[in-house]
């Protein structure tokens, strides 16, 4: 199969992929453009990412060169990490010896830097040595001569090694070391000592032979000490000419040689052998080596600065994450972005006869116009004098003769680049983007490329703001997998209980760190979702022959009560907006679950009852509290919609009178400003300790048996002067208000008889209330009776019957 | 007279039980007739934009909860923002290239 049919096949695929994920995704009820969404293997995608690849080469930002990458000798070939696979193979364990020349004014000259390694074929390739600047090295004496190694390993190597008693005349810091200088021992070059954190006590001495050619931590730390990528190994394994006397030997063959070598200068300290588990070539079963082939870098260096200066323009939610993406800028190396692979956006290079690489705008927007009309299997599917302009000349091909790269680029510069591809390709988006919003690994990955190809390309960051979430985790906060079987899967619980109990779920954790899910944590949620479903059913269903256009109530003509519950959802709307202007969804979960549950459900809507069931059905007493229940239900809608649309927009059809077709299309509900909120909202608080005790009397007078339910309960207060000012300043019923059949002030504090419940202001008396039940409201009342026509009924539902249902 | 039959009970058709898993499809199927996402666009056009950008997920498997959490946040923010005076166009996107696709394939065979 050519390149250019594999990847048709990978992008069928990937195609089926989508199609597949967006069906999953279109089922949690998220609202996109789910017709038009943006494929990084889509033609326009392709064209733009060509277009940033040419803007960061002219801007010198591109370069050629090398980096170790996992090599297999066996098919000649780089891999990728996923075809490696380990198994377990011999190899010599050596120790030797690197003399200084320069010990920093600390170390004399000829103390030997003891090292460690289990290939002595990299021995050729070293550059350096490198210790960890926060450990503690000893310079010990033994016999004549004088080694270095870390303090905590000291009692190992002194083992390996057979030193017997090493005698510790100086101790120093790793970071006192720096940029020390020891002989190679077996060229006439020096070996540079550097400082790395990858340097640990697990193993060896704390010093660590480093090989930039041979090594991922060797190259980082190389680069970053400008150290050459020394490669003595051809792709076919084999030691070069840079080897000097090893060269034209299979690596593995050449540890012998080189072993002896060392022993015969005299560097040699131990040699043993040991089975280890190594990298092995997936297909050939072959081991595989690090070594450094050509390779494409952007540069981060140049415009570092840059970087820096545009993560401190931007907004980062939560707020650590800017000293976590500052430090990434800071410590990291170039970017390397060419793969040895077929599936992925070609690296749109040309080469010359004479081997130089050709980039130019001219050849960019050649390449960019191919893959916009072609896409971007045209550049494996032509020569590279096709996906030339016609009559492209060069001086460095004067035959005309021209060929083309085949590495491709790392997916991290394909979505890196989508401020470009997608922002400003479509009309409907703009650049920079006001949010980025991913999970916190994207610090490294996403925001990070996007980052650095925005401020390559643009000198600016894609982003205004970035907000990152953590990982979900198990009950228990561990990481969910298949063996433990603690794996939650959405569209089981979908299937099980609802996006929108999923959604809640989404809404209830603190998302910026990592969250818990389990199937007794979404039980909870789903118990707090049938909590808010049941209001709206309480709120809709007495709001059966409201006509809001007509009977609602001002404002002003108001019962206090109900004034007080719109300035509390007044209040939820305020605190509610504020959180999600904040993306604090958690809170709004609380704000929301509080209102329903304390507010609505344990007191208003307990109250609004009586009122709703038995009063006058046209009355403004009834109309009030249908009122508030209406705005409620609107406000309480609204905030709900981002988090559960399902629900929300199924409340809607249901609310009474005109409006919005549909919640999608609303506004957020306005704040109000209520003049006498204040005042209100501090008497009714007030009031609401008070029932808080006339509950705490009630709940004592049922397990006393004193009454059954509280509309058998008489209550009679004593209080203190303020609290009884507080009382005679309550129009609403307080029977209605305490849902009891009778109330009374008895007196003061001090006249309250000995049975009453006595609590700081106010002393209760709880005793069974006089009269007959009533057959309609099932109050107790002494009235029942007194009306011929109703005898069964109490005043009030006698009255309410005759006027309304009389016929 | 039945004294039962003058109170004013609730009275709606908003069925008590969620029954989402059933309710939620058709619900979203109106969506999709109605195509709720074009007409939101049109309805908040000529309001300042505010661009929430999708970070492609890569195009390989079932989604995860990781996955959800991530669209559910969104979703949250664009439905907010499209209700509080902005223009909110949402584009998802996917991430398509790459070597664990060249891996399934080759495995598929």
């Amino acid at each position: 199969m050519s390149i250019a049919e594999f990847r048709k096949l990978c992008e069928e695929y990937a195609l089926e992929q989508v199609d597949s994920q967006r069906e999953q995704f279109k089922r949690l009820g998220v609202r996109a453009d789910w017709d038009n969404p943006y494929i990084t293997l889509k033609p326009e995608y392709e064209a733009q990412q060509i277009k940033v690849f040419g803007e960061m080469a002219k801007k010198g930002y591109i370069y050629k060169g090398r980096k170790p990458v996992y090599w297999s000798p066996s098919s000649e070939s780089a891999l990728a990490e996923a075809e490696i696979e380990y198994q377990d193979i011999k190899s010599p364990s050596i120790y030797v010896a690197f003399e200084v020349i320069d010990g920093k004014g600390l170390i004399d000259e000829g103390v030997k830097i003891v090292i460690w390694t289990t290939t002595p074929w990299t021995i050729p390739a070293n550059l350096g040595i490198s210790l960890n600047p926060d450990l503690n090295y000893v310079v010990v004496a033994v016999g004549e001569d004088k080694f270095l190694v870390a303090e905590a390993l000291l009692e190992k190597a002194a083992e390996a090694i057979g030193w017997e008693n090493p005698e510790i005349v100086k101790t120093v810091k790793g970071s006192e070391l720096d940029r020390a200088t020891a002989k190679h021992p077996l060229y006439e070059r020096e070996s540079l000592v550097m400082l790395g954190d990858h340097v640990t006590t697990e193993a060896g001495t704390g010093c660590v032979h480093t090989a930039p050619g041979h090594g991922e931590d060797d190259f980082i730390i190389g680069q970053k000490y400008g150290l050459d990528v020394l490669c003595p190994v051809d792709e076919k394994g084999v030691m070069t000419e840079e080897a000097g006397e090893f060269a034209g030997l299979f690596y593995d063959k050449a540890n012998k040689p080189i072993t002896d070598k060392l022993k015969e200068v005299g560097a040699l300290l131990n040699l043993s052998f040991f089975t280890h588990s190594y990298p092995h070539d997936w297909r050939t079963k072959k081991p595989t080596i690090f070594r450094a082939t050509a390779q494409w870098f952007a540069s981060i260096k140049d415009f570092r600065g840059e970087l820096l200066k545009a993560v401190e323009d931007t907004k980062w939610v939560p707020a650590w994450g800017e000293t976590r993406l500052h430090n990434m800028v800071r410590d990291r190396g170039d970017w390397c972005i060419s793969r040895q692979r077929a599936w992925g956006v070609p690296i749109p290079v040309f080469y010359a006869e004479n081997g130089d690489p050709i980039i130019s705008d001219e050849t960019i927007d050649h390449v960019s116009n191919l893959f916009r009309e072609h896409g971007s299997n045209i550049w494996f599917e032509r020569e590279a004098k096709e996906l030339l302009p016609e009559g492209f000349v060069h001086e460095n091909s004067p035959n005309g003769l021209f060929t083309k790269e085949t590495d491709i680029m790392d997916v991290w510069f394909d979505s890196g680049s989508s401020h470009q591809a997608v922002l400003e390709e479509r009309s409907d988006l703009q650049r920079p983007a006001d949010l980025y919003l991913e999970g916190s690994d994207q610090y490294r990955g996403w925001f990070n490329s996007s980052l650095s190809t925005g401020v390559a390309v643009t000198g600016k960051a894609p982003y205004k703001g970035v907000l990152s979430h953590g990982f979900a985790l198990d009950g228990e906060g561990r990481k969910m997998s298949k063996s433990i079987g603690n794996v939650v899967i959405p569209a089981k619980v979908m299937n099980q209980l609802g996006a929108d109990i999923l959604r809640l779920w989404v809404a209830s954790v603190d998302y910026q760190a990592d969250v818990r899910v389990s199937d007794p944590i979404l039980k909870q949620v789903a118990d707090v979702y049938r909590k808010i479903r049941n209001t709206f059913r309480f709120l809709l269903g007495n709001l059966d022959g409201f006509n809001p256009e007509n009977d609602k109530v001002s404002y002003e003509d108001l019962k206090e009560v109900d004034q007080y519950m719109l300035i509390k959802l007044n209040k939820l709307v305020k605190q509610a907006k504020t959180s999600y202007d904040n993306y604090e969804f958690a809170n709004i979960y609380q704000q929301i679950n509080n209102f329903c549950t304390l507010d609505l459900s344990s007191f208003y809507l307990d109250y609004a009852k009586d009122i709703l069931y038995c009063e006058t059905p046209n009355g403004t007493e009834r109309r009030g509290v249908q009122t508030v229940l209406y705005e409620t239900v609107l406000s309480l809608t609204k905030l709900v919609a981002p988090i559960l649309p399902h629900t929300a927009d199924e409340v809607w059809e249901f609310i009474p009178g005109n409006h919005e077709e549909n919640v999608q299309l609303t506004l957020m509900p306005e704040e109000r400003e209520i003049v006498n909120a204040m005042e209100i909202e501090a008497k009714w608080n007030a009031f609401m300790d008070l029932r808080n005790d006339v509950l705490k009397a009630l709940e004592f007078a049922r397990n006393q048996k004193i009454i059954g339910k509280s509309l058998n309960a008489k209550i009679t207060v004593y209080v203190d002067a303020e609290t009884k000012t507080l009382l005679d300043s309550i129009q609403e019923s307080p029977e209605q208000l305490f849902i009891v059949s009778k109330f009374e002030i008895g007196g003061t504090i001090a006249e309250a008889p000995e049975e009453a419940l006595k609590l700081e202001n106010i002393a209760i008396l709880v005793t069974k209330a006089d009269g007959e039940t009533c057959e309609r409201c099932w109050n107790v009342s002494e009235t029942v009776g007194k009306n011929e026509k109703h005898p069964t009924l109490c005043t009030r539902c006698a009255q309410v019957v005759e006027e309304t249902f009389a016929n | 007279m039945e004294y039962k039959d003058t109170l004013l009970m609730p009275k709606t058709e908003f069925p008590m039980r969620g029954n989402l898993p059933n309710r939620e499809p058709a619900i979203q199927a109106k969506w999709a007739e109605e195509d709720i996402y074009q007409k939101v666009q049109k309805h908040t056009e000529g309001r300042p934009l505010f661009i929430l950008h999708d970070g492609p997920p890569y195009a390989n498997g079932d989604i995860h909860m990781g996955h959800a959490l991530n669209k559910v946040l969104k979703d949250f923010i664009v439905r907010y923002k499209s209700m509080s005076g902005f223009q909110a166009p949402y584009v998802p996107g996917w991430d398509t290239h790459g070597l664990p696709i060249e891996t399934a394939l080759t495995k598929k065979g």
